[in-house]
């Protein structure tokens, strides 16, 4: 699994002035888990990824695609 | 007012896969239990058919979901098809095989005079029956498994 940090996600939240455990409440799940997706370090389901965008206002592909490298 | 719980999913994933370790460790348990309870201390039924019920309860459950569920899929291509099925066959002879030398050794240490023909002839019928009955009982859970993972996309 990659644990690269999703930095798309922690600015998006920072730019929608959101603390994480705002945005945790919004989407239904715990400040935790929030910091965990931001850290690299869970995967969320598509269903939570929704979630996210449709509270930060964006889109799947601007928060959670990653290029590929080489 | 009442708060409505939170239900994150990376919570409750992370518990049903520690509820799923914690029934392996049980299950193991129970099945060490109930070997060396049966056949090293060769306690009576009664003092282990509790345990042995228990684990047969847990492992219905659990092929009766998993076949409703449709869990056990069958390959699409044909030729995968052909290798699954000698894969089941295989391992219901190879069950049997095991069946078979367990029930003589048994009756090697049982009886004091054994009459090897009578005890053969009746460990093959056996066997036999055992082979058929397993194969097709697991081919049978393959095919309804498939019919209603199949039924679902309907």
């Amino acid at each position: 699994m990659s644990e690269l940090k999703n930095m798309k996600l922690k600015l998006a939240r920072v730019q929608k002035d959101l603390s994480q455990e705002q945005l945790a409440e919004a989407v239904g799940v715990t400040r935790q888990t929030i910091g965990l997706i931001e850290a690299g370090k869970y995967n969320p389901t598509i269903r939570l990824c929704i979630a996210i965008c449709k509270v930060l206002g964006t889109t799947l592909d601007e928060l959670f695609w990653e290029e590929q490298e080489g | 007012m009442k708060r409505k719980a939170i239900k994150d999913e990376r919570v409750t994933g992370e518990v049903h896969k520690l509820r799923s370790h914690s029934f392996g460790i049980l299950f193991v348990g129970f099945m060490i239990s109930i070997i060396v309870k049966a056949f090293v201390l060769e306690w009576e039924l009664k003092y282990w058919l509790d345990s042995f019920l228990i684990v047969m309860v847990g492992c219905l459950y659990f092929t009766v979901r998993s076949i409703r569920a449709g869990l056990f899929l069958m390959p699409d291509k044909p030729g995968d098809v052909k290798r699954l099925k000698k894969r089941n066959l295989i391992s219901g002879a190879a069950a049997s095989m095991f069946w078979a030398v367990w029930m003589f050794g048994d009756d090697l240490m049982a009886k004091e005079k054994l009459d090897v023909t009578k005890s053969v002839a009746s460990i093959l019928v056996g066997a036999i029956i055992f082979f058929i009955g397993f194969t097709w009982l697991q081919w049978l859970m393959i095919r309804r498994s498939n019919k209603h993972a199949e039924d679902r996309l309907e």
